[in-house]
């Protein structure tokens, strides 16, 4: 418990003030390794860099660049396991 | 021969049709279409050999699980050289080990939708600024050069856009779970 309370006192507001720009990788190193200490003893701010990550990767998901082609030799390579007689 | 035929006829109906989901999860565990090609025929193929014991309820989750799996199987013996590799920061593998690996980000259609909506509610600026950093992977100096303006206003617009997406996700009792279930995960392990 005091080690939580500890980490979430530590210096939280400055870890979230550069949060983002740490995760997009555009902090300098000093700060960076900073913020990485503290995520690993605050489950708060660690939690809200997950929350961001999973946001992030979500939208990474939606938009994946799909090409026809790929799809439909996917497809194709599906169907042939099913019938390996059609390939 | 003739049960043969029903696991092909039952591959094709249920399987097949998810092909394209199964490829942009793969794409965005991957970011490489080479490999996200070999892990949804990997994925097909193991698919494919547990058919039979799967009882045909939600197959898209289902398949989702299985490249997932295969994807953090895949990790694990790439691991050792991964960490030696100056281009992948410690701090990184670090907030996405074990249970905060990605894979586990993209297996819930409705946090999915949720972010959607989200992004979709954000300002034409803001949604702007999270394409071109999130989605087009430009950095904070790119894309400010790029929209011609200083990058203080990118960081600001960025982080902004995000929170406000963040806020409304925290604010969705559908996405309590999800982003909940997040916290739990977290809390654990420290």
């Amino acid at each position: 418990m005091f080690k939580f309370w500890k980490a979430r006192n530590f210096d939280c507001s400055k870890a979230a003030a550069d949060l983002q720009s740490y995760l997009d990788g555009e902090i300098g190193a000093e700060t960076a390794s900073k913020i990485s200490s503290h995520l690993r003893q605050c489950v708060g701010c660690k939690t809200e860099a997950v929350k961001f990550e999973r946001i992030k990767l979500a939208l990474q998901r939606q938009n994946a660049p799909v090409n026809a082609e790929i799809i439909e030799n996917l497809q194709q390579f599906a169907s042939n396991i099913a019938d390996p007689n059609q390939a | 021969m003739a049960t043969e035929t029903s696991k092909q006829t039952r591959f094709h109906k249920i399987i097949v049709p998810h092909t394209e989901n199964l490829y942009r999860t793969a794409w965005a565990l991957t970011r490489s279409h080479i490999e996200a090609e070999d892990l949804v025929q990997e994925t097909l193929l193991k698919a494919f050999n547990a058919l039979d014991k799967f009882d045909g309820r939600y197959p898209k989750a289902w398949l989702m699980t299985i490249a997932r799996n295969t994807y953090i199987n895949k990790s694990k013996k790439k691991k050792p050289e991964l960490l030696k590799d100056p281009d992948i920061t410690f701090e990184h593998s670090e907030l996405f080990a074990d249970h905060t690996d990605p894979a586990a980000l993209v297996v819930d259609p409705t946090f999915d939708a949720g972010v959607e909506i989200a992004f979709n509610s954000l300002r034409p600026d803001a949604r702007h600024v999270v394409e071109l950093v999130d989605l087009k992977g430009l950095s904070y100096a790119e894309t400010a050069e790029k929209l011609n303006v200083p990058v203080g206003t990118v960081m600001s617009r960025l982080h902004r856009a995000r929170n406000q997406m963040k806020q409304s996700l925290e604010e969705s009792a559908a996405l309590d779970g999800e982003l909940n279930d997040a916290a739990k995960e977290t809390e654990r392990d420290v």
